[in-house]
């Protein structure tokens, strides 16, 4: 019984808190730029960028536009997520509406 | 504090994460996922080096913005099919949560699947969990090096094949590989392949299940679509109950036991790190190792199977189970309407396309005869796989007639052309201006009529 014990915590993998918001924040912001890309450049060709007047010469390629608009949307998208994580996990016990609160245990 | 889920202390912020080390199991549901994940991964790793009528069957071919998908293709101007073909992904989503509840995570999603393949070598390289186990714990000395090594190196190589097909649907797999053999890979080939390779290695080798706990929005939302008849995995707490250790061949009764032997493989076979025991919880992937695990245990002990199976809230409460209900009625003929209406907009889509765009620098000159001329550029687009003759002419003004350099353009096939135009009308034909419309005819066996509207802009006349 005391080895299974044993098995059991050895099993249970968990993540840090600051693990948890990183992984959350940079995967959901990760679907909402691919979601975002997606929309952007089926709309907008990124070639035309490259038709400014003095444009610069590795923007020529659309593929160089499409991965500038898709880590532009995720840096975007990363700086909202974990504002907004950081808002939530350090708003005031005060404010929150006790009858909402998800307790422990 | 108002966030923690319950029943988890507040661990220190960098406190070093556990390793979980699932065992592994045999049985028909892990038979069941190891099809599921050779069909999948197959068809992703075949499918690039499949052709159509000599080109790549399916090619997302982003520089051209243009997607082929066999014998079809598709540009920006179809962006709305794509997005239709999204919402029946979500509603098909919706549709077999309600029904089977997390099928798509125990078998199908990407992440559940590329983990197995990175268990799969795990386990080559460095044995059984126990073994691993000990692995980890012991010494860094040859055999711990040699096996990290082995495993490593199954790892890195298939996570950089992984990002080269990945690549390869948008690029031609054909012309990847030879860039990959010279040497000579674009900057930007090469960068996918090692973000796309980064990132199937650290999510199936590292990451795992915890994406599933942490990080992915569906298994938080999914409970929503669950009901009382909805398939889930469940304990039979009342054949299991009380739990305890026995010899193998005394009457469990007698001793006022259950039938869970409490031997714990269920929770060691656990991906999540589980006990299925303590009832559905929120990180229950839907596996069926606990399933797997428990039944080789019952065949063992001699007692029937399926103390752990998949099951529904209403069967396991004694009451019956409906499969047709109003929930599925109602996401099924959602589904069914929208894939006919899929079918049916990819059946009849238009496959010649005319836009027409006005000259911005003049709005209209008049000619030395007195006739009035509009400038446009013509954007034709042949979405078919062979090319396409049209006829060019305008309708709707009297007297007017159209000129190019030549009235019958040619497309070639899966390609898109701008053709300059001008319109010249009569002398006082028109004044302020006029709607008139520009029409393409398609020659050749069936002639088809595209027509755009255009806007022609004369002087304001007495």
């Amino acid at each position: 019984m005391a080895a299974n014990e044993e098995e059991i915590v050895e099993t249970t993998a968990r993540w840090s808190r600051l693990r948890q918001d990183i992984g959350v924040v940079l995967w959901c912001s990760f679907l909402a730029a691919c979601v975002a890309t997606m929309l952007f450049f089926a709309v907008f060709d990124p070639i035309y960028l490259s038709q400014d007047d003095d444009p610069p010469p590795w923007l020529a390629d659309r593929r160089t536009g499409y991965a500038i608009g898709f880590f532009f949307f995720w840096m975007v998208t990363t700086i909202s997520a974990g504002l907004t994580a950081w808002l939530i996990d350090t708003r005031s016990s005060n404010d929150v509406d006790s009858s909402s609160v998800r307790r422990d245990s | 504090m108002t966030r923690e889920p319950p029943n988890v202390p507040q661990d220190s912020l960098y406190a070093a994460r556990q390793k979980v080390y699932p065992r592994e199991v045999s049985g028909r549901f892990n038979r069941l996922r190891t099809i599921a994940v050779v069909v999948l991964l197959g068809l992703f790793y075949v499918m690039p080096w499949v052709r159509w009528e000599g080109h790549q069957a399916i090619l997302f071919d982003l520089p051209a913005r243009k997607f082929h998908v066999f014998g079809l293709t598709f540009f920006p101007q179809d962006f709305f099919l794509l997005t239709w073909l999204l919402i029946i992904a979500a509603l098909s989503l919706f549709f077999f949560t309600a029904l089977a509840g997390r099928l798509w995570c125990g078998y199908a999603c990407p992440q559940t699947v590329w983990t197995q393949i990175f268990v799969w070598m795990e386990r080559l390289a460095e044995g059984s969990r126990q073994q691993r186990i000990k692995l980890d714990r012991g010494p860094w000395n040859f055999n711990k090096i040699w096996r990290k090594t082995a495993k490593q190196t199954m790892w890195i190589s298939f996570a950089l094949f992984t990002g080269y097909t990945f690549v390869g649907y948008f690029t031609p797999i054909r012309e990847l590989t030879d860039h990959v053999l010279t040497l000579s890979l674009g900057k930007w080939e090469l960068f996918w392949t090692l973000f796309y390779g980064f990132a199937t290695y650290g999510n199936a080798g590292y990451m795992r299940e915890q994406v599933c706990k942490y990080m992915c929005p569906y298994a938080r939302f999914q409970s929503a679509m669950f009901d009382r008849d909805t398939l889930i995995i469940a304990y039979d707490a009342n054949r299991g109950e009380p739990r305890g250790s026995r010899p193998r061949k005394i009457d469990p009764r007698s001793r006022n036991l259950g039938d869970c032997i409490d031997c714990t493989l269920c929770v060691q076979a656990c991906p999540t790190g589980i006990d299925i025991r303590k009832g559905l919880q929120l990180e229950c992937i839907a596996c069926a190792a606990c399933i797997d695990a428990c039944d080789a245990v019952m065949d063992q002990m001699g007692y029937p199977r399926a103390l752990v199976r998949y099951t529904t809230q209403n069967a396991t409460d004694g009451k019956p189970t409906r499969i047709l209900r109003p929930r599925i009625l109602v996401y099924g003929t959602l589904l069914t309407l929208l894939i006919s209406g899929f079918i049916f907009a990819v059946a009849t889509r238009q496959l010649i396309e005319l836009d027409v765009l006005r000259d911005r620098n003049a709005l209209y000159r008049t000619l030395d005869d007195g006739r009035i001329e509009n400038v446009y550029t013509l954007r034709l687009v042949n979405k078919n796989g062979d090319p396409r003759t049209v006829r060019l002419y305008v309708e709707g003004l009297p007297g007017a007639e159209l000129d190019a350099e030549t009235t019958t353009v040619r497309i070639d096939p899966a390609a898109v052309m701008s053709v300059p135009v001008r319109v010249r009308a009569p002398a006082g034909s028109v004044s302020g201006g006029i709607d008139v419309r520009i029409v393409a005819e398609e020659l050749g066996g069936k002639s088809k009529r595209i027509e755009s509207k255009a806007r022609f802009i004369a002087p304001v006349g007495p």
